[in-house]
């Protein structure tokens, strides 16, 4: 029951700070508070700067003292998130969770996972394998063409 | 009654019966005092509890004999012939109920304290019993038959609300001009031609469907009505003492007190005063929330006028800020509402979010609630901000630190 205080005070938030941070938009499920859907918009100077990904958000009951399940619904290309399921690969969401995160930190953190990929600890093991192996263009074409094909605004 | 008085008067002690005896000697006539507000009151209470006591036993023999499933079914007949009962026992067999003789007042018919008549009483006891169960019964089954009329014809429900404003634009037209509107539309043309062979009970049926269909909508305003005529009726009472109950003001049945007159009796006006006050007020709020925007959006569209345009439009955008509660703050709301977000900013748990309970340091220094920090530490030893070491020995409650 905690966890649902919790969740209600940071719907609160999101509520009132709303339009101030146009990169993360959050929205919780009208019937349950414990699964929320956020709108993120790519890091600018990034393959992914035009483009907005969704994300599933699915808390668990014991939050904040487990962290929230997050995954990417739209597709995207990059070494951290696994391509075909869209799981994130982010520390902070496994092992160095803390629950002084709420929500739309996590939100951010994925944005800054976006605009640093970790190439060392690739779920994409293809873009991984790019990255490593330096060539750089390559990756920004692969992740700007499937930005543009799955996560475009203007579609 | 000047007898009961006489003898009452004689058992009591030697100045009132002084005082009853010079009243004798002015006219025959005695008059009891009116009984004052708290004796009606405790008379109310004590008539409660019983009234309580009849129906659990009322239950529990309606539970022994047909089992606990029609008991639960019938919970509220069960009240209803406890209240029945206990009443028809006293106020309709012309008996003071416990309470009244506890507190010994008598129940008088109007000014000339009279006692009732059978028929008031019959009247009263209908009031306080029956009526109540009848109407809640009443309205339950309507608004359960407008849910299902809402349900039934929920998409096209619309349409039909429609389609019985066009008709009733066309009827309107169809006086004025009968010919023109006969023939703007073939269905409509249908449906006027029926009205006509039967115009009252159709629009009595129509009125009496969009009533039934519209009361679960209206059921909460109405219920909240009911509670501001309740505490009126309460107010009132506080002034001039006269009906505790609604059922006694309907019935004109008021109390006269027979007991051993006291010194003290205290009136409840200040009661009534800040009852006054209150009522006021959501007298007030319910105008600036239903009326002013009304009016206002009124003034707004008489344009044509500069000046009332102008009032009307201020009025809009007061009102839409924020549900039309606070309006004369208007600009100043938001820096309080800084302010005040900033002063609690720094007493929240980061962890629950609310303010903290139990406040709690770990040897790095941050604090939470005690609930909060310590499940985490069972979780994981190590501070949720920095992520610095600690172990639950560490914690410290700080209660004796104001921030």
């Amino acid at each position: 029951m905690a966890s649902r205080a919790r969740l209600f005070k940071e719907y609160k938030e999101v509520q009132r700070d709303r339009g101030q941070d146009s990169d993360i938009q959050l929205l919780c499920d009208e019937t349950n508070i414990y699964r929320w859907t956020a709108l993120i918009k790519g890091p600018t100077d990034t393959p992914y700067q035009e483009g907005v990904f969704q994300l599933a958000i699915n808390v668990p009951e014991q939050y904040p003292l487990v962290p929230p399940q997050v995954r990417f619904v739209t597709k995207i290309f990059h070494p951290n998130v696994h391509f075909k399921t869209g799981e994130i690969c982010l520390d902070i969401l496994k092992t160095a969770w803390s629950p002084a995160w709420t929500l739309q930190s996590v939100c951010r953190a994925v944005i800054a996972l976006l605009a640093h990929p970790e190439a060392d600890s690739p779920l994409n093991c293809d873009c991984g394998n790019l990255l490593r192996s330096g060539d750089h263009r390559g990756y920004k074409s692969m992740a700007l063409m499937y930005t543009r094909l799955a996560a475009a605004t203007n579609v | 009654m000047a007898s009961e008085e006489g003898s009452r008067s004689d058992s009591q002690g030697a100045d009132t019966s002084d005082v009853s005896s010079n009243r004798h000697d002015e006219d025959l006539v005695v008059q009891f005092a009116a009984a004052a507000q708290p004796e009606m009151m405790r008379a109310a209470e004590k008539d409660e509890h019983y009234v309580g006591q009849v129906c659990e036993a009322c239950y529990d023999a309606f539970r022994h004999t047909f089992g606990t499933r029609l008991a639960v079914a019938y919970q509220n007949e069960m009240k209803l012939a406890g209240r029945v009962l206990y009443y028809l026992l006293t106020t309709g067999a012309g008996l003071q109920t416990l309470g009244e003789e506890y507190c010994d007042i008598v129940q008088v018919a109007g000014v000339p304290g009279l006692p009732a008549t059978p028929a008031r009483r019959t009247l009263l006891v209908f009031y306080q019993t029956v009526l109540p169960y009848l109407a809640e019964r009443l309205s339950a089954r309507a608004a359960s038959r407008g849910m299902y009329l809402g349900s039934e014809d929920g998409e096209d429900e619309t349409s039909t609300s429609s389609q019985t404003s066009r008709v009733e634009e066309t009827f309107g037209r169809e006086e004025t001009s009968s010919g023109s509107s006969g023939s703007v539309d073939p269905g409509n043309n249908m449906e006027i031609r029926q009205r006509r062979r039967a115009p009252l009970t159709w629009r009595l049926r129509q009125a009496w469907m969009a009533a039934l269909r519209r009361w679960p909508q209206i059921l909460p305003s109405v219920r909240e009505g009911l509670v501001l005529l309740v505490r009126t009726h309460l107010m009132l009472f506080y002034f001039e003492g006269l009906y505790y109950h609604m059922g006694k003001r309907a019935a004109g049945i008021r109390y006269i007190f027979t007991g051993r007159p006291s010194q003290q009796r205290p009136r409840y006006q200040m009661l009534g005063m800040f009852l006054l006050i209150q009522l006021t007020f959501v007298c007030g709020h319910w105008l600036t929330r239903t009326v002013f925007p009304s009016i206002a959006s009124s003034m707004r569209l008489r344009e044509t006028n500069p000046s009332l345009s102008a009032v009307g439009s201020q009025g809009i955008a007061v009102i839409d800020e924020d549900g039309g509660k606070v309006e004369e703050k208007g600009p100043s709301r938001p820096s309080n509402m800084w302010a005040e977000s900033e002063a609690t900013a720094s007493s929240k748990c980061p962890l629950c979010l609310s303010p903290r309970q139990h406040p709690t340091a770990t040897p790095c220094g941050h604090v939470f609630c005690w609930n909060c920090v310590a499940e985490w530490c069972n979780e994981k030893p190590e501070c949720p901000l920095c992520r610095a070491p600690v172990s639950h020995p560490e914690l410290v409650c700080v209660y004796h630190a104001d921030f």
